[in-house]
């Protein structure tokens, strides 16, 4: 037994054994544990995001006269009720909207070229603002000079163009000077809910930008020359155009009297009553609605603001006093037939050339002369047999005068006719004066 | 007789005992180690091959993270990841269940073609990525799919105005930005100081190379499988690993379970048309209900979401919209 009993250590040799294969094993496969680095929550209900302001205001414009023109008939890229801020405040200043073109339902059509080219020259002498707002068509060349005569002549302009939507403004936009540039601006560091719904505070004193102290643009498009009204700050960023300069998406060219805008859906609710916007489309209706807009000859009748004064040379000519007033009545302008001219009214008079002293003061600052022949600045001599003649004077505070004479009474009707019809047109020899044949 | 009591006089020579004691215990040893404790090492490494992140991918890569999370012999994982992402909650549900896994095994993501939006959110749950020199990484950023809020019908009448839609548009706008915000919180805090490139870089979402994203922070290094792997190994402090194909063991796991409960019903089935035109079997069912939204063609971007309910779609997706 004791023998036995001596040799027991023997059986400590299986666990040492054992252990010796584990650690060695931990040896060869685990070089030490795995050490979690720390991990590091993410507060996500610190997460809050700013929101731009509604900006209450209330306005009280001054009603003015005239006609706001919408062109709908190149494809235009837009629906009307997102133009509601805007034609809202247009209308509260006392202006009529008309559109240029028809809509369909929901969108804006396109009519054949050259109907589309008449329509445009005959709504243009009527209108006082035109606003040609993303169109799909591009405008043709004659239509892009209809439009700068009409710009000439003090009319309004309103372009506005979209990043986010398919336009061709450039194609009306780019004889005014400026263009649309590619690409849309974004703001990483400060924004409305969006990096593409950017703020703007940088204004060009101006009567746009007065009161204005923070605008918001939705996806707005840089505009490259013109005078720039509003430009962006330094983390606004062109996604197209690789240079941190500030960047304008509101300009002003053809003196003065073109507003270009790169973005519609600033004026789309809610949109219009955030932070200054509000402001900032009532400043656009005022820019399109207190412009002085000169007109000539070939606008008439549109260059009549108000009721009119016929006046009659002599009493024989009452049926073409009733023609004219009826002519006037079919453009909506009421008139009166008077029997003394009245300063402050516009007028037309209606005469022969008999009666050409009457409105002397008028003929003689146009340097024309009735008699045997008729003499203006722009014609020879002219036989007056069978002619009529007809001046447009612009008078101080914007009076306007249309003096129509012709050598019978049935030139003078005929020559009434002729206005009615629009071939009076052809017969212009300048601006304010006509000089027709009138063989029956 | 004699025999038998010379080699008994051996046997119990001590020596001898000693010899096999400790054999023996080397043997318990042994049995012991590779059955009852650690083991030999293993690397589960889970294969995502190009993938959107929709509900079905996303709950098969979570049984698989699982799967190694609760295998003790699994000490490190490798996800070899090629995906651009896709539906918000998929893609927040693996960074965070990436992240849960990255406190018990260390997890390195080995890019493939794509790491991209929901992709990279994922990978920023792992302790390291590597990517590519190819490799499209980055898209830090959400986008919203939506349609015209529904008109107001005589026929369907809710409690609330926004209970059909959730929200005005802007509202829409507001959660978008908070999930960008969320997003980037998320790349942040995970890559930290390795990041060499400003928070409004990251929101304008762009996507960079595999080796733009080393330059900037974005991943750790370029490299293949075998790189990550190598790393896990490191991480984890093993050597002599074996790996192990989590996809594999996964499937095998979800036959089992789905086996258990078809199995019985198999004589029914039989009689139930396929889409084949044959009887649905165990085999068919099994193929339907696994893998499911692994592998997808490229051609499904962005995914075929159902669009009448859950509208609006968020995404945290690098895709290009069908033209």
């Amino acid at each position: 037994m004791p023998f036995r009993l001596g040799k027991l250590w023997l059986l400590l040799l299986f666990p040492v054994g054992a252990g010796a294969f584990i650690g060695g094993a931990y040896l060869f496969f685990y070089q030490g544990g795995y050490r979690a680095p720390p991990t590091v929550r993410v507060q996500f209900e610190s997460i809050v995001v700013p929101t731009a302001s509604v900006a209450g205001f209330v306005e009280a414009p001054t009603p003015r006269e005239g006609m706001f023109l919408l062109d709908v008939a190149h494809s235009n890229n837009f629906d009307e009720a997102e133009l509601s801020p805007l034609l809202s405040r247009v209308a509260s200043r006392g202006y009529t909207i008309e559109f240029l073109g028809e809509r369909d339902h929901g969108g804006a059509s396109s009519p054949p070229g050259r109907v589309r080219l008449a329509l445009l020259e005959e709504k243009l002498r009527e209108a006082d603002s035109f606003a040609v707002i993303l169109p799909q068509d591009a405008y043709a060349k004659e239509e892009v000079d209809v439009i700068e005569r009409y710009v000439e002549k003090g009319g309004r302009l309103l372009l506005i163009g979209d990043p986010s939507r398919h336009d061709h403004i450039n194609s009306v936009a780019e004889e005014f000077g400026i263009t649309f540039q590619d690409g849309f601006l974004y703001n990483v560091v400060e924004h409305d809910l969006n990096y593409r719904n950017i703020f703007l505070r940088d204004f060009l004193p101006n009567e746009l930008t007065q009161g204005l102290g923070r605008i918001t643009l939705y996806t707005a498009g840089s505009i490259q020359s013109g005078v720039s009204l509003v430009t962006t700050d330094g983390n606004t960023y062109s996604s197209m155009i690789q240079r941190t300069a500030p960047f304008a998406p509101v300009v002003k060219a053809g003196d003065g009297g073109v507003l270009g805008i790169f973005d519609i859906t600033f004026m789309i609710p809610p949109q219009d009553a955030l932070t200054d916007n509000a402001r900032f489309i009532a400043n656009i209706a005022d820019f399109l609605t207190n412009g002085q807009r000169s007109f000539e000859l070939v606008d008439f009748p549109h260059f009549f603001s108000g009721p009119v004064d016929i006046l009659l040379g002599q009493s024989s000519l009452f049926p073409a006093g009733t023609a004219m007033k009826s002519l006037l009545l079919t453009f909506e302008t009421p008139s009166e037939l008077r029997g003394v001219e009245d300063l402050l009214q516009d007028t037309v008079f209606l005469g022969l050339y008999e009666d050409a002293r009457d409105v002397a003061q008028y003929l003689s600052l146009a340097r024309i002369q009735v008699g045997e022949t008729i003499r203006t600045p722009f014609t020879p001599a002219i036989p007056s047999d069978s002619t009529g003649l007809v001046l447009l004077h612009q008078g101080q505070g914007g009076r306007q005068v249309l003096i129509v004479l012709g050598d019978t009474e049935s030139s003078l009707h005929r020559l009434v006719e002729l206005l009615g019809a629009g071939g009076f047109r052809t017969g212009l020899v300048s601006d304010s004066v006509g000089v027709y044949r009138l063989n029956s | 007789m004699a025999r038998l009591a010379a080699v008994w006089q051996i046997t119990i020579r001590w020596y001898v005992i000693a010899l096999v004691m400790a054999g023996l215990g080397v043997l318990a040893g042994y049995l012991l180690f590779f059955n009852a404790l650690q083991g030999r090492p293993q690397i589960g490494v889970i294969d995502i091959p190009f993938t959107i992140i929709d509900d079905d991918s996303a709950f098969f890569i979570g049984e698989m993270l699982d799967f190694v999370s609760r295998t003790d012999s699994i000490k490190a994982v490798v996800i070899k990841l090629n995906s651009p992402g896709g539906g918000v909650a998929p893609s927040e549900h693996l960074f965070l269940k990436t992240l849960k896994l990255r406190e018990k095994k260390p997890v390195v993501v080995a890019a493939d073609q794509f790491l991209a939006s929901g992709a990279y959110m994922m990978a920023m749950g792992a302790n390291e990525v590597f990517v590519k020199p190819s490799s499209i990484v980055g898209s830090i950023g959400v986008r919203v799919r939506f349609g015209p809020p529904p008109a107001p019908s005589d026929f369907e009448i809710e409690t609330g105005p926004s209970k059909l839609t959730g929200g005005t548009e802007r509202d829409l706008f507001g959660e978008l930005e908070q999930l960008k915000e969320s997003f980037l919180q998320m790349v942040l805090t995970q890559r930290g100081d390795r990041l060499n490139i400003t928070p409004q870089e990251l929101v304008e979402a762009r996507t960079y190379t595999g080796l733009a994203s080393v330059r900037l922070g974005l991943a750790d290094a370029v490299g293949g499988d075998t790189e990550a792997i190598e790393r896990a190994a490191s991480l984890a402090r093993i050597s002599h690993y074996r790996l192990v194909d989590v996809n594999v063991e996964v499937q095998r796991l979800l036959f089992k379970k789905i086996k258990r409960i078809i199995e019985p019903l198999e004589p029914l089935l039989s009689t139930v048309e396929g889409a084949e035109g044959r009887g649905l079997d165990l085999e068919m069912l099994t193929s339907l209900l696994l893998s499911r939204g692994l592998g997808e063609s490229q051609g499904r971007v962005p995914p075929d979401f159902p669009i009448d309910v859950n509208l609006p779609q968020f995404f945290y997706l690098y895709a290009i919209p069908p033209r």
